[in-house]
């Protein structure tokens, strides 16, 4: 198992350099005939700039990513872009870091409030609230908590003065996240109590509490968690809304800011910067799984891969 | 006999569960009783109600089905009127309940030892967990389970179909039940291996001075395990007495039938096998006579009219038929 | 299939969700026709007006009539939505089939790209896209239709699975069938009811990409009044107007919330008859 993830922890790295060069590729062709400077850098002497080829820009890239740190220069300010985003990489990790907290805490009770009372009104009221708030882009959300609690109800300020206000940009994160854990962990849960084993778990006199909560969940938790890379990428995705709605310096909006100047530097390192976190992402997801399903450790070494149970 | 002797007494269940479809009468005359130190056997085909009359007992049944009356009297108390709360303390304590499939009958995601220990400890709190282990692994041991100490680290699907059920009544027996309820044990299983479980059972009965109420088609496994027999057919109790009563002196049709549909091996008369004509009947259609009837060879025009009553027959016989009840018995 | 038609008309909550669909978007056709304004027609003596009898949605900070403006925004998004939808249910309905038929290499090599596909969320592919490709040119809409392939062909496929191994594809097999005749026969027959909840799906996520794409001002952009881009307009007058932005967020509402209704009755419909999902 330690070879496994110790393989899978040394493989993030060759995996985000396959990603800068396939948005180097892109971008390359792109900018037609002229792609000796997509990265500016800040030791660049004006005027006497090396005319490096294709794959040189590409390595010097690398190297000074991954050895140095640095992502080059910022298009607009003339200052070193990797500060700016690592303050930008800082926010919106902190923004889904708690938002993913959020959703499982508020999505697994749901799901399994859901599961345990099927049918029934409790059921269909979570069921359509989560269909629905699932379905529903972000900023809709953004907009009806601000109207609501910021120009009603007064309670938060939009513009983000205190610790609290955040509230709300991060509610309107979590709930399309816990929407969809509410959703799966219930559909696991339902399928877990529908298992043969929780009727003799049950005929051996266990109480309910421990045959719902200790296996029935455990069960749950497997497809509940294999979401967990999925949640995290929408949450990335949602901030890039959040953070335009509230004007959060974050790396959604410095996205969105680079696409719209076509800042190639930022953009190559937004784009390493999410490659990265996905890549980390996905690693955190299978140790998660490995956690809670122990009969997958003993299959997992350095050459295989992961599968995960229900998977065909 | 004695009511002493009687460990659980089921008369007159009823259950039906609701589906889009209807009301399903799944069981609609379930009588049958269990004697310390025997062997029960309820003997039907799928759809009979054989299993669903086990769960009912148990408290068991699933969300949309319902033990609408009757009683099932278990140590002076009626299990049918006994809330969630008190059958559990019942539960693998004082009546355990054996599965069809022992694979799935076991959580994939906990080790044989963290289940075993987990019942224990469910019925005797005050127990520490390294008595706890100790008493699995004895019980393991007791299942003729080589090398106990390490299947309570492995994980289920790492045991074979065989090892799960000996683990599955290892479960079943280590709060000393008095009434094991076998539901098919062996079906899902190897025929070398439902040799070794039968024993197994009868063995552990003999041993432990506990009860077996076991339900299956194969009136194979019945003659050889069984005490005392119940044929069920469609929700209701076509006929039941003892093994011997049974095998020797069945009078009901539907017996008859079941019992011509086993080949024999010192059968040197060269009979065909008989096979039963007809569908089995629509449980949300019940027909308004005996249920046996549309497929009865011997049907006469009162078995369409009314249900039949069970008849005693003495020594604890009693079979559901007019033909019987006229006094003609159905020898033919 | 008849069967499954009359269930799905017997349910209120489906027929009310085809009928404000079918509403919604007859008004976007029809609307601007009709309408005395033009969606970029500047009004300065009507500037910042609130809803009336002569506006009924109101007008923008041009005095542009925010009515036309939805119905034009509703064409543009819509149709969108549709077309990208079902373009990636067409592309996933091949991949799926063709992965879960061929099986051995094709099928495992055609999984781990839709694995690749769907572990990028599709909100930024439509911005990698857009971007890369060269913005203006609509090719944020290949963005939002390839991040809807994957789970179109993950479900097609493991449906194809099931199908294949099946007795009656065993037994026509056995009768000589070609592949070509199986393939139509029974496995397109099978997997169409499966395809037309998930096109469902699929064009209600399109939605949301599309307007979120406007919103954040990649693919379709001012002056075109995508919805996405009206809420954003919107958005910069929410304390004096807040009705700029919560029409076009109402109306994105709507149509997510009936496509997904309407996704859920044709399922219901489907499994209540013991059609072959799930």
């Amino acid at each position: 198992m330690l070879g496994y993830f110790c393989k899978r922890i040394l493989l993030i790295i060759p995996t985000v350099m396959a990603v800068i060069l396939l948005v180097f590729v892109l971008m390359a062709s792109l900018m037609g005939t002229d792609t000796s400077r997509m990265i500016r850098y800040e030791d660049d002497v004006p005027g006497e700039a090396p005319r490096l080829s294709f794959l040189q820009q590409y390595g010097k890239y690398c190297f000074r990513v991954f050895v140095r740190g640095d992502f080059g220069e910022n298009d607009s300010y003339n200052s070193p872009l990797g500060e700016d985003l690592m303050e930008r990489t800082a926010m919106t990790l902190r923004m889904t870091g708690i938002s993913v907290i959020a959703t499982y805490l508020l999505g697994l009770p749901l799901g399994i409030l859901a599961a345990c009372r099927r049918g029934r009104w409790q059921d269909r009221l979570i069921t359509s609230l989560t269909t629905f708030f699932s379905a529903l882009p972000s900023f809709c959300l953004a907009l009806g908590f601000v109207l609501l609690f910021s120009l009603r109800l007064r309670w938060v300020n939009v513009t983000l003065q205190n610790d609290a206000d955040y509230l709300i940009p991060l509610a309107t994160l979590a709930i399309a996240g816990a929407a969809n854990v509410a959703k799966v962990t219930r559909a696991g849960m339902a399928e877990a109590l529908d298992r043969p084993f929780i009727l003799s778990l049950r005929s051996l006199g266990l109480s309910r509490r421990s045959v719902i909560f200790r296996h029935a969940l455990k069960s749950a938790l497997i497809p509940a968690f294999s979401v967990f890379g999925t949640v995290c990428a929408n949450l990335i995705c949602g901030s890039i809304v959040v953070e335009r709605f509230f004007n959060i310096r974050g790396l959604g909006s410095c996205i969105i800011g680079a696409v719209g100047s076509r800042a190639t530097t930022t953009l190559m390192g937004c784009m390493t910067i999410v490659a990265l976190i996905m890549c980390v992402l996905s690693v955190a997801a299978d140790l998660l799984f490995v956690i809670i399903d122990p009969s997958l450790r003993k299959s997992l070494t350095f050459g295989s891969t992961l599968r995960r149970r229900g998977e065909r | 006999m004695s009511d002493m002797e009687m460990l659980l007494e089921v008369k007159d269940l009823k259950v039906t569960f609701s589906t889009p479809r209807g009301t399903v009468h799944a069981v609609s005359g379930g009588s049958f009783s269990v004697r310390r130190g025997e062997v029960t056997g309820i003997v039907g085909e799928s759809g009979s109600g054989k299993s669903v009359s086990a769960y009912a007992v148990m408290g068991l049944l699933p969300a949309n089905g319902r033990a609408e009356s009757g009683t099932a009297f278990f140590g002076g108390r009626d299990l049918l009127s006994l809330g969630e709360k008190e059958l559990r303390k019942i539960r693998g304590k004082e009546i355990s309940m054996v599965f069809q499939d022992p694979v799935t009958a076991l959580d994939p995601l906990f080790t044989i030892g963290s289940f075993l220990t987990e019942v224990l400890l469910s019925h005797s709190p005050g127990m520490s967990k390294k008595d706890a282990a100790k008493k699995s692994v004895e019980m393991l041991a007791v299942m003729g389970i080589r090398d106990p100490e390490s299947v309570m680290q492995r994980y289920p699907d790492s045991l074979s179909g065989g090892m799960c059920q000996r683990v599955m009544i290892a479960a079943a027996l280590l709060c000393d039940p008095r009434l094991l309820i076998a539901d098919e044990p062996t079906t899902a299983l190897d025929v070398t291996i439902q040799e070794e479980i039968l024993s197994l059972i009868q063995r552990l009965k003999d041993e432990r001075d506990m009860s077996v109420l076991f339900i299956t088609h194969d009136l194979g496994v019945v003659a050889r395990l069984c005490d005392r027999v119940t044929v069920m057919y469609g929700g209701f109790v076509m006929e039941s007495g003892s093994a011997g009563q049974i095998y020797e002196g069945a009078v009901h049709p539907y017996t008859k039938a079941l019992l011509s549909a086993i080949p024999r091996l010192d059968d040197r008369e060269g009979r065909p096998l008989a096979a039963l004509e007809g569908e089995p009947i629509d449980p949300i259609d019940l027909p308004q006579g005996c249920v046996f009837a549309p497929r009865c060879p011997s049907c006469t025009e009162i078995c369409l009219r009314e249900r039949p009553e069970a008849t005693d027959l003495g020594d604890g016989h009693s079979a559901a038929c007019h033909l019987i009840s006229k006094g003609g018995g159905t020898d033919d | 299939m008849k069967g499954a038609r009359r269930t799905f008309f017997s349910d209120p909550v489906s027929v009310l969700a085809l009928a404000v669909l079918a509403a919604v978007i007859l008004f976007c056709i029809v609307y601007p026709f009709v309408s005395p304004y033009g969606y970029d027609e500047v009004n300065t003596a009507e500037r910042q007006q609130m809803p009336s009898a002569k506006h009924p949605f109101g007008t923008d900070y041009l005095g542009r009539d925010l009515l036309v403006r939805m119905a034009y925004g509703g064409r543009l998004t819509l149709s969108v939505a549709f077309l990208t939808g079902l373009m990636a249910a067409a592309a996933g309905t091949v991949t799926g089939i063709a992965c879960g038929y061929a099986g051995g290499l094709t099928d495992s090599l055609g999984m781990r790209v839709m694995d690749a596909i769907s572990s990028v969320p599709g909100l930024l592919l439509a911005i990698v896209f857009d971007y890369l490709l060269g913005m203006g040119r609509g090719n944020f809409l290949f963005g939002i239709a390839i991040a809807g392939i994957p789970p179109f062909a993950r479900i097609v496929r493991a449906a194809v699975l099931e199908i294949r191994q099946s007795s009656y594809v065993a037994a026509s097999r056995a009768l000589g069938a070609g592949h070509f005749h199986i393939i139509k026969e029974h496995v397109l027959h099978n997997v169409m009811p499966l395809a037309a909840v998930q096109a469902s799906t699929s064009v209600a996520d399109a939605l949301t990409t599309c307007t979120i794409l406007g919103y954040i001002g990649v693919g379709i952009s001012p002056p075109r009044p995508e919805w996405g881009v009206l809420f954003d307009m919107g958005r910069k007058q929410l304390r004096s107007m807040p009705h700029l932005s919560l029409i076009p967020a109402a109306a994105i509402t709507i149509c997510i919330v009936c496509l997904y209704l309407l996704g859920n009755g044709i399922r219901d419909s489907l499994s209540a008859r013991g059609g072959s999902h799930e």
